[in-house]
């Protein structure tokens, strides 16, 4: 102890005077820099790896392996189109022939859902209706959604079943044209041919 | 004495401010050393052969058994790595893969993926690999990183890091050694790099493609009478011959060979689907109808599985 007083040169308070007053030999002041120095040294070095571990994100390449940049872009699937409807219509032609096997049904009235590729999504749900006289229902392909079968079995019905949504704008007019929409209410195809 | 003092507290202060500088940017390299400098923790690096590879492991990383597998991930001669030679939290496994896919990665393997991975073409010490990371597969509840290294004329190289949430530092530690990776035998791959010219070339065919599909399947939709959907399938059709004409006019980089030959291959299915359609139409055909129905959507969902091959090469989506 008396020699550490001696290298601090801790004076003793003099009478009447407030606490102690130390006075440190250059020694001292050249150690207590040092490990102030040490302190902020060592401090810092444990925020460096601290910042730079939490910056490296998880999906980083990790040291010691580059990552190559390109701007290559190149679409990852065809555009959603509308699904194609389950039957044709019949308008200004002669009526689909009936698969070899016939179904009991002689009318298919398919409802709302739209039929769904197997991994291209499709839009909203659309009212797909076809009415084909004399047309029993084949087995689907396993590969493709089946549209839900069911309805009026009437041959002359043309009456959509429910459903909303994209398809709900419904041709008009005759013929084997463009399939000009029709603002008519309703969804139904002509019969006329 | 005063400006004695100031000049003192001056230094000081400059002084703290340097040696904070010094402890920080030391603190921030210490944690960005490459592999090489890194393996304090693990023991020395030494040299494993390893399959086709040989890479650089710490000592800590033994030879482990059994291999583990990874759900869907057939690896042919898969030798595995592991702190302490533990597989159960973390480890490398590496091996080959079967080849002849469109990707490095197995059709089936990503088929179960949620999402696809996020790809980058990284650069090793010797070669050029696939980075895939963000791996998700259900009921596989680990970080999973992927690397695969295409070669021509044989089957890919795959390495497979993994590591449980609490071992995020092995994760490191693996990807370290896979950065240390030299082919044995092989030439490894020097030419991933996406290449922009034929993705734009590949983007402008499809976009085209789709242009006129989605102009076409509104209009078959809208009014679809059998002589329409005729016209409007066999116009489709012609639209994708043009399509293929425009793919194979193209010559796709060695890293994408086998997607693009995927990808004309899928377009001409969708052309025939289309021919099909038509036909049936022609035909008024409800059966014949509704098989080419099915047979267009398949085939354009072989399109868009083409298309996606091109994303686990490095390629950006538009």
């Amino acid at each position: 102890m008396p020699q550490l007083m001696r290298a601090l040169r801790v004076e003793e308070p003099w009478e009447g005077t407030r606490g102690a007053r130390v006075r440190l030999s250059p020694r001292a002041r050249v150690l207590a820099v040092a490990v102030a120095f040490g302190v902020v040294f060592a401090c810092f070095l444990a925020i460096g790896r601290a910042s730079s571990n939490s910056s490296a994100a998880a999906t980083e390449a990790p040291p010691g392996i580059s990552v190559v940049n390109s701007s290559a872009a190149i679409p990852r699937a065809l555009v959603i189109a509308p699904p194609l409807d389950t039957g044709p219509d019949t308008r200004g032609a002669a009526a689909i022939s009936p698969p070899s096997a016939p179904a009991p049904t002689s009318t298919r009235s398919v409802r709302a859902q739209a039929p769904v590729a197997p991994t291209a999504a499709v839009p909203a749900p659309a009212p797909v209706r076809r009415v084909v006289p004399t047309s029993p229902v084949p087995p689907k392909p396993a590969a493709t959604p089946a549209p839900v079968a069911g309805g009026t079995p009437s041959p002359a019905s043309t009456t959509p079943h429910g459903g909303s949504g994209s398809g709900s704008t419904k041709p008009a007019g005759a013929g084997g044209g463009g399939g000009a929409p029709s603002s008519r209410g309703g969804g139904s195809f002509d019969s006329s041919g | 004495m005063l400006e004695s003092n100031r000049g003192l507290s001056t230094v000081l202060a400059v002084g703290v401010v340097v040696v904070a500088v010094l402890g920080y940017v030391l603190g921030a390299h210490s944690k960005s050393t490459p592999a090489h400098d890194r393996s304090s923790s693990h023991g020395e690096l030494r040299p494993t052969f390893a399959a086709s590879v040989l890479v650089e492991s710490p000592s800590g990383w033994k030879p482990a058994l059994p291999v583990p597998a990874v759900p869907g991930l057939t690896i042919i001669h898969p030798v595995a790595f592991a702190p302490l030679g533990n597989p159960a939290h973390a480890g490398l496994v590496t091996g080959q893969l079967q080849g002849g896919e469109p990707t490095p990665l197995p059709a089936a393997f990503v088929a179960q993926l949620a999402v696809l991975p996020e790809t980058q073409v990284v650069s090793l010490s010797q070669t050029e690999a696939f980075r895939y990371s963000g791996v998700s597969l259900p009921g596989f509840l680990r970080s999973l990183t992927i690397f695969a290294i295409p070669n021509p004329g044989s089957n890919p190289t795959v390495l497979v890091c993994y590591a449980d949430a609490a071992a995020a530092a092995d994760m490191h530690t693996c990807e370290q050694i896979v950065a240390s990776l030299r082919p044995v035998g092989q030439t490894g791959a020097n030419d991933l790099t996406p290449d922009p010219a034929y993705a734009s070339s590949v983007s402008s065919a499809i976009m085209t493609l789709d242009g006129l599909r989605l102009t076409l399947r509104q209009q078959m939709r809208l009014g679809a009478t059998l002589p329409s959907v005729q016209r409007l399938a066999t116009r489709l059709k012609d639209g994708f011959v043009a399509a293929v004409a425009s793919l194979a006019r193209l010559e796709a980089p060695v890293a994408a060979g086998q997607a693009h030959a995927a990808l004309s291959r899928a377009v001409l299915g969708a052309r025939d689907a289309y021919a099909a359609l038509a036909a049936a139409a022609a035909a008024r055909s409800l059966a014949r109808y509704e098989a080419a129905r099915a047979r267009v959507y398949e085939a354009e969902a072989q399109v868009d599985s083409s298309l996606q091959s091109f994303a686990l090469l490095g390629y950006h989506s538009l």
